[in-house]
């Protein structure tokens, strides 16, 4: 066993673990706490990914602010989606909302996708951007480290940790896991699920485009950059289970990150990705089987 | 058998208030009055409607027909967190605390529509100085507690808002009887020394009669009966009513 | 000329693919997103198999959609056991799993796919240019549609649509749709298998693009615009998405990679459009009332002279046709009935009264063998029936009606009660192939009797209406209907009074009076204790789970421990 490359591909799987963390934690609100199968997070992520690129190469605009304006964009487009889109399909059709949700989401999926792409991807299909120069910093045992690396950590790795701590100690953080847990009894009190789903997918949609920006810095973006990391979160979340507290969600993205990255010494690299629809495969087929598995979601209107 | 006349103009005022679920219409052409300062019954056999007139009074279910009025404002079309801060509190039959927040946590979003600080704080000393062992308890998990305790924090949680009317769903469900009549002695200090009106759901009846200034009866969805407490007691058949 | 035809090729390739999808997501109910896998699936079969053994193509082709059914039948075992929003999700899985290890191993062509494959032919003729293929795609297309037509628009097909719309009420009559499901689920697969090995022969190639997920929301879209539940709005789907491409050329000029894009852009915003303002699509579902009722026969539901008065005697009981003695139940530690014991009598109305609580249609439950008790024994007629499950209990006389109803919403009235009737060799699959004659008969039968006992309660039984759009009383009703067109003696009703007053009310006791009248024996869950008074001729009075009085109701009312117990007062 090759300790050196363990711990590579292990902090590997740390700095890519944490855009999934977060990813993982927003899918995990909208699914438990907004009962919405959201299929187009895919498409908030490559949105964010594409405007921070086209904004940096194109438009001049220096690459932080391209990165912001993507996640402001994002999280635009996510609440729009949520107030246009699917809250009309569940205030007409209500526990039967959940094919004309899912159906509205891949349409709006896919033919974004397409759109992005006729757009700005039209010539070529991938659309690289420079978010910082990536140098090496200095490492023990040599392990390679870029600055990019170092700041994708510390950026999620502060959202997650935002994020647990609204979630645990503020009255805005009471409200969502109030809602979360007993729907009647938050109405009972005077809150308005609408506006707290609103937020939720306002808050997950722009860190989703945050985390499509940095793909895009790391791996350029592309037009179906969203579905791996889509998927991913929905793996985290229900792993975690229905009731989760933050903290558990983030931890379960971290290791999802570790197991793909590490899988990779037995695994050829350019399949490492495919561990999360076969984790995601087994976990359902094995909870259809009737296996014990984590607390169950519930989804469309059984609130 | 006299109609009972409230006397002052009502807190809450309902008239003709149907509704129902989807096809299903459960509650037809209901009035009823509850004034300051008094406790009013409902009684009934299950499925008379009670509960879901009481929901639609609090506006979880929309009103097919009729008006809701509280305080001489018109509340029929407004979502519960306006009636909220009109001043109605609602503690429903079950599911009524956050099981998985703790009873500090829950108190909190009973304030929530509360936007004056010190009036806040007010309701949580009280609360905590009525039922001491939620103040014990205040950092424990809802879901933890006894069906008794939970109870009193789901009265608490409904006093947080700084509430004028109360309405109150089967409160006395699954609990043993010194604790009901404990609930209900706290219910008759709240109408008469805070000047709350109180509507309560009870399947109770000797117990709720004891406390009540008035009683509706409903049946199949209508009310049958409307008499002061002290009428119901010297009836010799209840039966006829449900 | 060629152009267009290649057009009306791959339109008919989509439309079998569209036709299967719509069987499953909008007749049965399965929410399996697995175009992309079982195409997959039968087009690299059909591609392997003629590169590396040189098969003839119709031998391909069979072994695609044989390919496709196995490998459902062997999910079905977990899908069947998920709730629809894991289904979907679990089939999305498998369709992004199955293409991304295609597209990884080398043997099976990695991203470029296999090609090379000799041209296809049936009888000699290599296929080669689009007219030449018409005709055989022609040929397959009419052959999918016989087998969906027969599967979905017949006995089987109702049981599917009524297993969509309330399982646990489809269980409760006597059925169980579990081989319905599993047959329609694999015939589907199967089905989706073939397509793949058709567009992989028409194509000439097998890539990994061609069975991406743009290609699944384009099959959806068939479906959706078309219209779910309809088989005729899926073709016209098929036609549409596939003609606005060579549209969108010509009249648009538009180069073949732009109008690539703006398709999935369109048809992404159609699905939307669709889903908020027509979502039963261009065709909505048939309502359907059986041709054989067109010319009814007379009733076959017996003369009733004169109603029998409630038993006054009790002297002279009827003799027990229920037995159930000391059964319990408990739920993660709460005592829901305790050692309850209960008789019911022939041709009687017993009652079960009691508070919130008490445990009454927790003793449905466990009667009717929806839960399992934790102790006791349930006979029936001498039979024991104790943890049955409950269609068994169903098919052995006992069944019970629903308080929250649960009828079969997207189903006519008439099939909502030919739900209920005795066992149909045409909800088997089997037989539905093989035994046209019978099952037609049977079907006659069936519809006859259904329209008698709608009458009985009082509903038109020619109504082209979803059920969920009757009043619900008339619902109420045909709930009614459903459980008498089992032909079960024993009648448990859950709370039949629940949510109707007035007139409506006096019409349902006069029902259950009747249905008394026929020989039923009933049981009633009631709170209305003047219902109660009126109907039962015994009643059983439950408390804290366990049965505390029992008697006349007249008796229980004058009990004043029952009083108190009520009213709480002494």
């Amino acid at each position: 066993m090759d300790t050196t490359l363990l711990a590579q591909l292990f902090l590997i799987g740390i700095v890519s673990g944490a855009p999934l963390a977060v990813l993982g934690l927003g899918m995990s609100l909208i699914l438990n706490v907004a009962h919405r199968f959201h299929f187009a997070f895919a498409l908030t992520i490559t949105l964010g990914g594409f405007v921070a690129a086209i904004l940096a190469t194109q438009a001049g605009v220096p690459a932080p602010l391209a990165v912001l304006i993507a996640a402001v964009a994002a999280g635009l487009v996510g609440a729009a989606i949520e107030m246009a889109i699917y809250r009309p399909l569940e205030r007409r059709a209500g526990a039967a909302s959940l094919l004309p949700v899912f159906v509205s989401a891949l349409g709006l999926t896919i033919g974004g996708q397409s759109l992005i792409q006729l757009v700005w991807a039209r010539d070529t299909t991938s659309r690289p951007f420079t978010l910082m120069a990536s140098e090496r910093l200095p490492m023990p045992l040599d392990l390679r480290l870029t600055t990019l690396d170092l700041t994708t950590l510390v950026v999620f790795g502060g959202i997650a940790a935002v994020a647990v701590v609204i979630l645990r100690f503020t009255r805005a953080g009471q409200v969502v896991r109030g809602v979360r847990g007993n729907p009647l009894m938050a109405a009972v009190v005077g809150v308005r699920p609408a506006t707290v789903y609103v937020w939720i997918f306002a808050l997950a949609s722009a860190a989703s485009g945050l985390a499509g920006a940095f793909f895009a810095a790391r791996f350029s973006a592309t037009p179906a950059m969203g579905f791996d990391p889509m998927f991913s979160a929905f793996v985290v979340a229900f792993l975690a289970g229905a009731a989760a507290p933050a903290l558990r969600v983030v931890l379960i993205g971290l290791a999802l990150g570790v197991v793909q990255s590490v899988s990779g010494m037995w695994i050829p690299s350019n399949l490492t990705n495919i561990v999360v629809f076969g984790l995601l495969f087994a976990y359902l087929a094995a909870r259809g089987l009737g296996v014990k598995v984590p607390r169950r979601l519930r989804l469309a209107g059984k609130a | 058998m006299e109609s009972p006349d409230p006397g002052r103009a009502p807190r809450l005022d309902v008239r003709r208030l149907g509704t129902g679920y989807g096809s299903k219409q459960v509650v037809f052409d209901l009035s009823l009055e509850v004034g300051a300062s008094e406790i009013v019954a409902v009684l009934g056999h299950n499925g008379a409607g009670k509960t879901t007139a009481m929901s639609a009074i609090f506006g979880l279910l929309p009103a097919r027909e009729g008006a809701v009025e509280l305080d001489g404002a018109a509340m029929t079309k407004l979502d519960p967190r306006t009636r909220v801060r009109a001043g109605m509190s609602f503690v429903p039959a079950d599911n009524f605390v956050f099981a998985d927040l703790t009873v500090a946590e829950n108190l909190a979003l009973g304030g929530l529509t509360e936007s004056r600080a010190d009036r806040r704080r007010g309701n949580l000393e009280w609360v905590f100085d009525r039922w001491p062992i939620l103040a014990e308890r205040r950092t424990q998990l809802a879901g933890t507690m006894s069906g008794g305790q939970r109870r009193l924090l789901s009265l608490g949680i409904s006093l947080m808002s700084s509430p004028t009317l109360l309405l109150l769903d089967e409160p006395s469900l699954g609990l043993a009887p010194n604790v009901v009549d404990r609930l209900f002695a706290d219910l008759r200090h709240l109408a008469d020394e805070r000047g709350l009106g109180v509507l309560i759901v009870e399947q109770s009846v000797a117990k709720v009669l004891a406390i009540a200034d008035r009683a509706y009866v409903m049946r199949s969805g209508r009310v049958i009966a409307h008499e002061t407490a002290g009428h119901f007691a010297q009836r010799d058949s209840l039966w006829e009513l449900f | 000329m060629e152009y267009w035809i290649s057009y009306l090729d791959q339109a008919i390739i989509f439309a079998i693919f569209a036709v299967s999808l719509n069987v499953l997501v909008g007749y049965a109910g399965i929410f399996s997103i697995g175009s992309a896998a079982f195409g997959a699936i039968g087009g690299y079969v059909t591609a392997l198999v003629t590169l590396n053994l040189g098969a003839p193509t119709i031998v391909a082709l069979l072994l695609a959609a044989l390919a496709g059914g196995i490998i459902a039948q062997v999910l079905s075992a977990p899908i069947l056991g998920l709730s629809p929003e894991y289904v979907m999700l679990m089939t999305l899985s498998l369709s992004i799993l199955l293409v991304a290890v295609i597209a990884a191993v080398p043997m099976l062509g990695g991203q470029q796919g296999l090609f090379n494959m000799p041209l296809p032919a049936f009888t000699g003729d290599k296929l080669l240019r689009p007219s030449q293929f018409l005709p055989w795609l022609v040929l397959f297309l009419i052959v999918t549609l016989l087998l969906v037509w027969r599967t979905a628009e017949s006995p089987l097909g109702r049981l599917l649509r009524a297993a969509r719309d309330d399982r646990t009420a489809v269980r409760s009559l006597g059925k169980n749709p579990l081989w319905a499901q599993i047959s329609a689920f694999g015939l589907m697969s199967a089905l989706t298998g073939l397509a793949g090995g058709l567009l992989v022969l028409y194509n000439g190639i097998a890539a990994p693009s061609m069975f991406s997920l743009n290609q699944t929301m384009l099959i959806f879209a068939m479906v959706v615009i078309g219209g779910i539940g309809s088989i005729p709005g899926s073709l016209a789907g098929a036609v549409l998405v596939v003609g606005i491409a060579p549209l969108l050329e010509t009249v648009l000029r538009l180069s073949p990679e732009d109008s690539a894009l703006v398709r999935p852009i369109v048809f992404g915003a159609v699905l939307i459009l669709v889903m908020r303002l027509r979502p039963a699509g261009l065709v909505p579902e048939r309502l359907r009332v059986p041709r054989a009722l067109r010319s009814r026969v007379a009733a076959t539901v017996p003369e009733i002279s004169e109603p029998r008065p409630a038993v006054v005697d009790t002297s002279e009981r009827p003799p027990v046709v229920l037995q159930v003695d000391g059964i319990s139940k408990s739920f993660g530690g709460v005592q829901a009935v305790r050692d309850l014991s209960l008789q019911l009598r022939a041709g009687q109305i017993t009652a079960l009264v009691g508070p919130n609580g008490a445990g009454k249609s927790t003793v449905f439950n466990l009667v009717t063998g929806a839960i399992q008790p934790d102790a006791g024994s349930v006979v029936l007629e001498g039979r024991d029936i104790t943890g049955w499950a409950p269609h068994r209990v169903a098919r052995a006389g006992m069944v019970r009606s629903f308080q929250d109803l649960r009828v079969f919403a997207g189903l006519t009235p008439i099939e909502n009660v030919m739900m209920g009737g005795l066992p149909h060799p045409g909800e088997n699959p089997l037989a539905l192939y093989a035994a046209f004659r019978s099952v037609h008969r049977r079907e006659r039968a069936i519809a006859q009797d259904a329209a008698a006992w709608l009458d009985f309660v009082g509903v038109d039984p020619m109504l082209r209406v979803p059920t969920s759009s009757l009043s619900f009383a008339q619902q109420k009703q045909v709930a009614f209907a459903r459980v008498l067109g089992t032909g079960a003696r024993i009648l448990l009703l859950d709370e039949p009074l629940s949510g109707i007053e007035g007139n409506a009310a006096e019409d349902m006791i006069a029902l259950i009076d009747r249905m008394r009248s026929l020989g039923h024996t009933i049981c009633i869950v009631e709170h209305s204790i003047q219902a109660i008074s009126r109907l039962a001729d015994w009643a059983y009075f439950m408390e804290e789970g366990t049965v505390t009085a029992e008697g006349r109701v007249a008796d229980l009312l004058a009990d004043s421990r029952l009083k108190e117990a009520y009213f709480g007062i002494a």
